[in-house]
């Protein structure tokens, strides 16, 4: 089997330095697909977009909140903190959603705890059980075409725990490489718990087969996206795009948002990594034609407290915005902003239940209209995709 | 005949569970309820299983002595419930003499199935213990042969008081690192601990029962503030009460401390509920969604409020009357003012208590893929009848009919644990890596003690995701590979003399491997100055440089990915005897051939080094303690992400740590604590009725009096009334050696909290001046040391982080009056009089404490395989078979017939890569 080859073309271009992406050979339209970025340690939202006229806001930030000359004016109200300029551009272009006051009731302020609940569509009162996403993509219309149900480009699984499905990891993708799987026969047999382990094995081996096969098609394209470890997931997240891999869900992630301290500068060069990855994406989906069929979302274990704490930085708080960018995303604000003068315990108080945004995805995104957060469904969010 | 009823002295988990009933009624011992349950099941009456040691339980007890035709003088508890249950087995056996499937004789295949599925794999040499027995008598000698103890000694860190979590607050970032380091390395080894206690117990099925409630209860040490005593006396727990009973199981899980963190109920309140235990308890520990309403999960936190946890007090269970509901809750159509142990009583009084766990069990132990309504049935109507007895449960299950048909083997999907523990257990090969079997475990998915979520690990086809299948191909086709040799060397190994005018040095490292393995070098060195007209210039001269070494059984991350969690890290240790008696100043560790990345960055591949300490002779040299050169990577000292060296400068001696522990004799009459860390205080207002400062102070001594942990509040009242507070819930060891004067305040609630109250100036108010003379002489003194350390303590909180979030949030405003006012009068108080002013000293801890008791114990020996030395080679392996196995080894492997290599293969190595190997 040539997988092994094939591979070595897909993992060779990301060591290849800075070249201008050029990617003559358009992939095949594929279905649309969810790339969910996690910003890993609590995005300071209050940072990112700045209520730039609410003087409650730099009372409860003398020394980390930013000047509104340090923000990008995004309207009247908001601005964008500057360190995030390439992303401006897809906001003038209307392809960034900014959802306001994003949370859950009962928070809980353990990043191990909080994740989990985002990522199994949990809250303070009853935590999920799998992955949020994970039933309904395994029942969605055609699912029988994917090779992949998910793909995690950074190795975090925890968003796609599922008895089912194929759901892969970096280090699966990478294992295709190096390991082989066994050939199994085809044999029918009485005893269940062994049809499943050859059945799960054939499934396997067909994914395989399948990945390799279209890697091995398309013509490897060595480009870079920039935005550290981010930008080389995205750059990966745009090969299998590009070798028509249906998976309709990909997951990255960028750390270090956990900034109880020196927050100025570490905050700033986080989200300048996540900007320019983000924009790098972009731009790489618009040259392959997937930027309309592909929808981004960033999402956090929480937000930070709204007042700084005394080693300029900020402790876990509770409600934060978060983006939904892409080519079919209906641009501007949605929802209010939390209430600063209206603080529970020194904590922004959530103004829309996260679990409003996953239905939209599910429903609207995906047209599965009876997904599991259907009660969650929020007039707010009304024709937030265009051609939904 | 005298019979006396010894009670054994250690018990280290059990005794601090505080039951309620011990409240209530103090001589309530689970223990006792235990011992009674077991004779009521052998039918020796001792009345109501009420946990009360009496004459109805002495004569039941007597009565079974006699019938048994013993006479003791004495017995211990476990060797009463021992020798009772060997008893009830026997009635069983009797019960089941007329049932033909359970007399007919094990055959091969029905021992490894008995084995597998009870323990860990199936071991030749336990396979001949239950050859020919009766399917009856094996049971019977797998749940003999269940204990309540562990094999391999407890790790040290187990010994003594949690780890000062109520301090941790306090603690700027540096200190806080420091402190999770230290925790990570416990569970580590608690970790490795336990793996090692699988390999090598005669007694795998406990193993494989604790690890059933361990998925069953589940806390992750993660999402527990990295809590690692808490995690692993919930461990030591389920297999103290794992076999007992489930309803005193579960009611030990109420107030199991790692659970109350877990589930958010440490502090769940009146008013306030917090739902998850709650829930939970219903949910996934007793009764099973759709057996309850939402009503009833609110109805049943209100009755959980108040079960908490005092990180002071060892960091063991607490019940705080003062958060506790005890309004009317509504709970399955009954009413009252039901605590938790009342909310677990109705919920076992559901139909769905005795089906649930049932179930769960069936699922375990005899088959994944069918169920048996009737047996089913019938199995739950004989644990109910027992009051839940677990040994009731375990025995109806091992012989069920289902659990010997055939159809039931093949039917479980191994879990990790199964597939790597029990492989090593089977074959008694050890692989040279094996402290990386948690890493293993890991890209398996069973990270032990980081369950995915509070659900467990669902088991079956999830064990079988793409890179689970991938890797264990991997790992099956690997698994005899040629670095049993290192392990062959190490077992062969003759204690190598040290060279008396070397140099002994030890080095725990750890390694990520990526295109091959770390290399590195240890250097110590000397420190050396020269003046010139430029000043002083210090340079470094190396006095001893070892060789390069290899990083040996690192941990591969092209195949298997990072380590992302550092409580995971492969520990490995090199001992070298180089380099002649010359002082030297410090160690040096270098990495010097740092390699990187996989496709997609370096998550799926980087070569990393870690450094966890340096032993030279008698001091250690912390990697956290040093400092990181020669590279621009940011991070801590000791992880060595691309070339460069630690550089540790201080050394702790292992040798002097005893003194250290005992005030010397200048130190009469003063207060030596390790730190001085505020604990809360509120803003002072004038018209406010109460206003505290609470000051936590870690390891206190006063002459021979000590505390490891102690809290103390100075109040000022509405009325002008200044005093010290010392409250039960606050000392640990007990306040005072549990010697409160006569005229003590005592709380009329559970836990019947004391406190004394000492005031700043005499004041017409007897009791107080009553607490203060009914104090003992030495303690009467203790407390003048505290009221005279007051103006130190105070400058001492200000350092902390504690104090500046309370200059933060205002905390601090309006003291200045009160605390002049107690300046000014302290010099004149009798406090001051009695130890002289400022009687505070304090002295951070040396860190050896403990990690004098780390290094004592870190057991770098290698594990024997089912007790027996590991063996190195196949053709070991075949041979500790014995001929008459070698024509069926595929029956003592796999399940049934293989799919893939052939059914006459008698090649160990072939025979566990068939896709069969990963059934039981």
């Amino acid at each position: 089997m040539d997988r092994r080859a094939a591979l070595k073309i897909l993992t060779a271009g990301l060591m290849i330095p800075v070249v201008p992406i050029k990617i003559a050979h358009a992939a095949k339209r594929s279905g649309r697909r969810l790339v969910l970025i996690e910003l890993s340690g609590a995005n300071d939202g209050l940072n990112t977009i700045i209520p730039n006229n609410d003087h409650r806001y730099r009372e409860l930030r003398p020394n980390i909140g930013l000047d509104k000359s340090e923000t990008i004016s995004l309207s009247n109200d908001f601005g964008l903190h500057e360190a995030m300029k390439p992303m401006g551009r897809l906001w003038e272009s209307g392809e960034m959603a900014v959802v306001h006051g994003l949370g859950y009731p009962g928070a809980n302020r353990s990043h191990f705890k909080s994740i989990a609940l985002w990522e199994t569509g949990g809250d303070g009162t009853a935590a999920g059980r799998t992955g949020w996403l994970t039933e309904d993509v395994e029942n969605m219309p055609g699912q029988e075409q994917l090779e992949a149900h998910g793909i995690s480009l950074d190795g975090g699984m925890g968003i796609f725990s599922s008895p089912s499905g194929v759901w892969l990891s970096m280090t699966s993708a990478q294992q295709f490489m190096e390991l082989t799987s066994d050939e199994v026969p085809k044999t029918k047999t009485e005893n269940q718990a062994l049809q499943m382990l050859l059945d799960r094995a054939h499934t396997l081996n067909s994914s395989m087969e399948s990945i390799s096969k279209k890697l091995k098609k398309s013509y490897a394209r060595e480009f870079r996206i920039e935005g550290g470890d981010l930008g080389a997931q995205f750059s990966r997240a745009i090969l299998l795009i590009n070798a028509g891999i249906n998976s309709p869900i990909l997951k990255v992630k960028i750390g270090g948002f956990d900034t109880h301290e020196g927050q100025p500068w570490r905050h700033r060069n986080r989200l300048r990594k996540l900007a320019r990855a983000i924009e790098g994406f972009s731009k790489a989906l618009k040259q392959i034609n997937q930027w309309d069929n592909t929808l981004i979302m960033t999402y956090s274990e929480f937000g930070r407290r709204a007042a700084e704490n005394y080693t300029e930085g900020t402790d876990h708080g509770t409600a934060a915005p978060h983006f939904l960018l892409g080519g079919s995303v209906k641009g501007g604000f949605w929802g209010v902003h939390p209430d600063l003068g209206n603080l529970n315990d020194g904590d922004m108080v959530f103004t829309m239940d996260y679990r409003s945004v996953y239905e939209r995805i599910l429903g609207d995104w995906f047209m599965l209209k009876e997904n599991k957060f259907f009660k969650f469904r929020n007039d707010e969010l009304k024709n937030i995709f265009r051609n939904s | 005949m005298k019979f006396y009823f010894v009670l054994k002295s250690i018990l280290p988990i059990t005794l601090t569970f505080l039951f309620f009933e011990a409240v209530y009624a103090s001589n309530y011992d689970p223990k006792v309820e235990e011992l009674q349950r077991a004779l009521i099941l052998t039918g020796f009456n001792p009345g109501k299983a009420d946990g009360l040691w009496g004459g109805r339980t002495e004569d039941a007890l007597k009565k079974f002595f006699d019938n048994q035709g013993l006479e003791l003088e004495s017995v211990n508890y476990e060797n009463a419930v021992q020798l009772i249950f060997t008893l009830w087995n026997k009635q069983r056996e009797a019960d089941e003499r007329n049932t033909d499937y359970l007399q007919e004789k094990l055959n091969l295949d029905d021992a490894r199935h008995l084995l597998e599925r009870t323990g860990i794999g199936a071991n030749i040499k336990d396979i001949k213990k239950v050859l020919g027995l009766t399917r009856s008598e094996a049971v019977t000698h797998i749940i003999d042969e269940l204990r309540t103890e562990n094999w391999v000694p407890l790790p040290k860190f187990l010994e003594g008081t949690t780890p000062p979590y109520w301090i941790n607050s306090d603690l700027n970032s540096e200190e806080e690192q420091a402190f999770r380091v230290a925790r990570d390395r416990e569970m580590n080894e608690y970790r490795l601990w336990w793996i090692r206690e699988m390999i090598e117990t005669p007694y795998p099925q406990t193993e494989q029962l604790v690890l059933f409630w361990h998925n069953h209860f589940v806390s992750a040490y993660s999402a527990i503030n990295e809590q690692s005593t808490s995690i692993a006396r919930q461990n030591i727990m389920f297999r103290e009460l794992g076999i007992g009973n489930f309803k005193i199981l579960t009611k030990a899980v109420i107030r199991d401390p790692a659970m109350l963190n877990y589930l958010d109920n440490e502090n769940s309140q009146k008013g306030k509920p917090n739902e998850n235990l709650s829930r939970e308890l219903m949910e996934l520990f007793v009764l099973g969604e759709g057996n309850y309403s939402e009503e009833t999960v609110k109805e049943g936190a209100r009755a959980l409020t108040g079960y908490s946890v005092n990180k002071l007090r060892d960091t063991s269970f607490y019940f705080s009357d003062w958060n506790h509901d005890s309004g009317i809750k509504n709970i399955f159509g009954k009413s009252g003012n039901f605590n938790g142990d009342q909310f677990v009583d109705i919920l076992f009084e559901q139909p769905a208590s005795s089906k649930f766990i049932v179930r769960k069990f069936w699922r375990h132990f005899v088959s994944e893929v069918f169920e048996n309504e009737q047996e089913l049935e019938e199995i739950s109507r004989k644990f109910k009848r027992s009051d839940f007895d677990i040994r009731t449960l375990y025995r109806a299950i091992l012989t069920s009919a289902s659990f010997w048909q055939k159809e039931a083997r093949a039917t479980i999907v191994k879990s990790p644990i199964d597939f790597l523990i029990g492989t090593i257990r089977t074959t008694g090969f050890l692989p040279s890596d094996w402290t990386s079997l948690p890493n293993k475990l890991t890209t398996l998915g069973q990270n032990l003690f980081e369950h995915p979520n509070v659900a467990g690990w669902p088991g079956g086809q999830s064990w079988i995701t793409p890179s689970g299948l991938l890797n264990r191909s991997y790992l099956a086709k690997n698994f005899f590979s040629s670095l049993g040799s290192q392990v062959e060397s190490m077992v062969n190994a003759k204690e190598s003399s040290a060279e008396m005018t070397k140099r002994s040095i030890t080095l725990r490292y750890a390694s990520e491997d990526f295109l091959g393995a770390p290399k590195f070098t240890i250097r110590l060195i000397k420190r050396k100055e020269i003046k010139n007209s430029n000043g002083v210039i210090e340079f470094k001269k190396v006095l001893v440089h070892s060789s390069t070494h290899i990083a040996k059984n690192g941990h591969d991350t092209a195949k298997f990915g990072r380590i992302e969690d550092e409580s995971l890290l492969p520990w490995q240790s090199l001992n070298l005897n180089i380099g002649a008696e010359e002082e030297f100043d410090y160690v040096e560790v270098a990495f010097i051939n740092d390699a990187c990345c996989g496709p997609g960055g370096s998550q799926s591949g980087d070569r990393n080094f870690f450094v966890d300490w340096v032993k030279v002779d008698n001091d250690l040299f912390l990697a956290s303690e040093g400092s990181q050169h020669g590279n621009h990577c940011d991070s801590d000292p000791g992880k060595l992400y691309c070339n460069g060296y630690v550089q540790i400068k201080k050394p702790i001696s292992l040798l002097e740590s005893k003194e250290n522990n005992q005030v010397n004799s200048q130190e009469k009459d003063k207060l030596v604590v390790e730190r001085v860390a505020l604990s809360w205080m509120n803003r002072f207002k004038k018209n406010r009725d109460w206003n505290e400062i609470a000051i936590n102070l870690l390891n206190s001594k006063f002459n021979h009096i000590q505390y490891d942990a102690l809290r103390i509040k100075f109040v000022g009242r509405k009325n002008g009334d200044i005093f010290l507070m010392v409250s039960s819930d606050n000392c640990y060891p007990d306040c005072f050696g549990n010697k409160w004067p006569q005229k003590v305040h005592k709380n009329i609630h559970p836990p019947y909290q004391k406190d004394i109250k000492i005031s700043l100036i005499r004041r017409n108010n007897r009791d107080q001046e009553a607490h203060y003379w009914g104090l003992t002489e030495v303690d009467r003194k203790f407390v003048d040391a505290l009221w005279a350390s007051f103006p130190q303590m105070l400058e001492e909180l200000k350092n902390g982080r504690k104090w500046k979030r309370a200059v933060e949030r205002k905390r601090t405003e309006g003291w200045k009056e009160a605390i002049d006012y107690i300046l000014k009068t302290l010099p004149k108080t009798r406090y001051v009089k009695s130890v002289g002013s400022n009687p505070l000293v304090v002295r951070p801890a040396s860190e050896n404490g403990g990690m004098m008791a780390m290094m004592g114990v870190i057991d770098m020996s290698l594990p024997h395989p089912s007790g027996t030395k590991p063996l190195t080679n196949l053709s070991e392996i075949r041979e500790s078979f014995g001929k008459d196995y070698f024509s069926k080894l595929q029956n003592l492997f796999l399940a049934t017939d293989p799919v893939i290599i052939a059914k006459s293969s008698k090649d160990i190595a072939e025979i566990i890569t068939d896709p069969v190997y990963n059934l039981k």
